[in-house]
């Protein structure tokens, strides 16, 4: 059953992450990112983190992705602003890269084969994720605080462009 | 004494800037710089003061000899980058000024806490603190060219982090911790994950210092973003990104050098020869300094695969003889950009005569970057190829003096322009400079030759630390 889940989501997921990549029109693309983050979701759930998978929804498949398409519509781009679609060397490449790294970690993956250790009774649990946070991960975690200033000082200040 | 002090003190230096930019009147913020300049010279006056050895946070925090070592590089540019961009600031954006340094010192914190981190998580949090700002910083000018500027700094730091990020995810993997003591247990035990994360750890962290194939942003970033911004920019983040490239490959995996070290040095050898052939035909001075500071960049690298005490010890040294000297071209170029409105070589014909201080000290810095003897430069230059020699890279050696003599070529051509050529029509007069920019000229000059002359101490405290480090 668990095994079934993996394979279904995980395969949406991929599908979905190639449908943000191939599609040209951007508002599909957010369309079908929402559909990738939420089957990451589903995987969450799968491992038992359950906190994780409720914040994926929450912040990415909702407030995000809606920022995300509140801008794109602002920017209304339209159909022949795109260009048309090429098919160049360098995508050829790129593709011919991806294959290969795929290929270069599922050998190892594929070899290690091993069933990671048992998660500690509270995983993924709101007491364990805060107690991970407030005490391993405590200067991280400030740290993310002063980031969060710095980007707000930097947003406003490339968004208020008076000198 | 508590290991985080000199990073608590700079923070707390960061929120007064802050609050002091909300007193000050708008008209008149020049306050506010001097504010971040002396904060961060404090900060570093109290690393030599203050005993701030030792581990916290159960080994995620370490302040060991090559932390420190970085903390006072990182603390000297980011002093030095504020006074060089004091006058600029008030002058093109004076009612932004205090964001300007509240930026700059908030990507100097990321990097001093990112000189200490030994946790997968806490490395990728102080990158991107000290990305960040970079990214705004870089679009500072109103101008399209400075907005291009900002935007491949942005992408290309937004896919460079990536990717950094999913080499590191597999490290994690590999693990099961994210402690990098653990990635070297795991990489002791053989774990075939190991070899992917470094792999793809190694490319992210390529694109942060910009060597070749991944430099493709330098030239036109450093081109459009304010120049003494760049000048911040062309050492410090630099150092930053060997500074984690220290802790992961050769603190955590030098077990597993057999699989790196090579790709290092295959990356530093290419890194080496386009950026000094790419140099050559430039005609923009900050340019010819990009494509220059990626041919560094090469050299430096090889101090990381090498893999010795030396090389390690070469490159912190290194890192202090580019810091004045880049620092101090980015200044002088700075000085002519904001004196003339380009930065084409043609700008510099006859500064001798417009400004006979400034050309010496342009004169002196070109001479450092070229490796001529009995500058920071010079000693820098010979350390790192020693180094190589010792460890048996004699074609490398032999490849670098070649390269060496290109790029006094191209260096050359510059100060040809500064000393043997007419000035340009209209633009005869004395070039103007700020107190603020003299006195940082005047700083890095004094670095350039006092380290020239009197490189002991330095090399010495650099080899300590790195041989503290590798055992």
């Amino acid at each position: 059953m668990e095994l079934a889940l993996f394979v279904l989501f995980g395969t949406l997921a991929v599908l979905g992450s190639l449908g943000v990549v191939l599609s040209r029109n951007p508002v599909r693309g957010a369309l079908w990112l929402v559909g990738a983050l939420f089957c990451l979701a589903v995987l969450f759930i799968l491992t038992d983190a359950h906190l994780l998978a409720a914040l994926e929804v929450l912040v990415y498949a909702g407030a995000v992705m809606v920022l995300f398409l509140f801008v794109i519509m602002l920017l209304n781009l339209r159909e022949e602003e795109l260009g048309p679609r090429r098919f160049t060397p360098v995508k050829a490449l790129a593709v011919a890269g991806t294959v290969y790294l795929g290929w270069l970690m599922a050998v190892p993956m594929w070899k290690a084969g091993r069933v990671p250790p048992a998660a500690p009774a509270d995983y993924g649990t709101v007491e364990g994720v805060g107690m991970l946070i407030f005490k391993n991960y405590l200067l991280p975690f400030e740290m993310t605080s002063l980031l969060l200033l710095a980007a707000v000082v930097g947003a406003v200040m490339l968004a208020k462009r008076r000198m | 004494m508590m290991p985080l002090a000199l990073d608590i003190l700079l923070a707390c230096i960061l929120l007064l800037v802050f609050v002091v930019d909300l007193l000050l009147p708008a008209e008149d913020k020049r306050g506010i710089a001097v504010v971040a300049c002396a904060g961060a010279l404090i900060t570093l006056a109290a690393s030599f003061v203050l005993d701030v050895q030792g581990t916290a946070f159960g080994g995620a925090f370490v302040n060991d000899a090559v932390a420190l070592y970085l903390k006072r590089v990182f603390l000297a540019a980011g002093a030095l980058g504020v006074l060089i961009g004091m006058d600029h600031a008030d002058r093109f954006f004076p009612r932004r000024q205090g964001e300007y340094h509240l930026l700059v010192l908030s990507s100097l914190l990321g990097m001093t806490l990112l000189a200490s981190a030994r946790e997968l998580i806490f490395i990728v949090v102080s990158f991107e603190l000290m990305s960040m700002p970079l990214y705004v910083l870089a679009a500072m000018r109103k101008s399209e060219r400075s907005a291009e500027a900002a935007l491949k700094l942005y992408l290309v730091g937004a896919v460079s982090s990536v990717v950094t990020l999913y080499g590191l995810s597999l490290l994690f993997a590999a693990a099961g911790t994210t402690m990098l003591s653990g990635v070297t247990a795991a990489a002791k035990a053989g774990n075939p994950m190991v070899v992917p994360g470094l792999v793809i750890t190694l490319a992210g962290l390529g694109f942060k210092i910009g060597v070749v194939p991944f430099h493709m942003w330098v030239p036109d970033t450093y081109e459009g973003a304010p120049t003494p911004f760049v000048a911040f920019l062309s050492v410090a983040p630099k150092a930053a990104g060997f500074a984690a490239l220290i802790r992961i490959f050769i603190e955590a995996l030098p077990g597993q050098k057999a699989t790196w070290a090579p790709a290092v040095i295959v990356m530093c050898v290419i890194t080496m020869v386009v950026g000094n052939v790419l140099a050559i035909p430039q005609t923009s001075v900050k340019r010819l300094l990009a494509y220059s500071g990626i041919g560094q960049m090469g050299t430096m690298l090889l101090g990381i695969g090498l893999v010795t005490p030396d090389g390690l010890g070469m490159l912190l040294f290194y890192l202090v003889a580019y810091l004045f000297t880049n620092m101090g071209a980015f200044a002088v170029a700075s000085v002519i950009e904001d004196a003339s409105g380009s930065d084409h070589l043609d700008a510099f014909k006859g500064l001798s005569r417009r400004n006979p201080g400034l050309a010496m000290a342009m004169l002196l810095f070109l001479l450092s970057l070229g490796g001529i003897p009995f500058v920071a430069g010079f000693w820098a230059k010979v350390g790192v190829f020693v180094a190589a020699y010792r460890a048996g890279y004699v074609w490398i050696v032999v490849l670098g003096a070649v390269l060496a003599v290109v790029s006094v070529f191209y260096y050359m051509r510059v100060a040809r322009s500064i000393y043997m050529e007419r000035p340009v029509a209209g633009t005869e007069g004395r070039v103007p400079m700020a107190l603020s920019m003299k006195a940082a000229v005047t700083v890095a000059c004094v670095g350039v030759v006092g380290v020239g002359l009197y490189p002991a101490p330095f090399v010495e405290t650099a080899l300590a630390a790195a041989r503290a480090l590798m055992g």
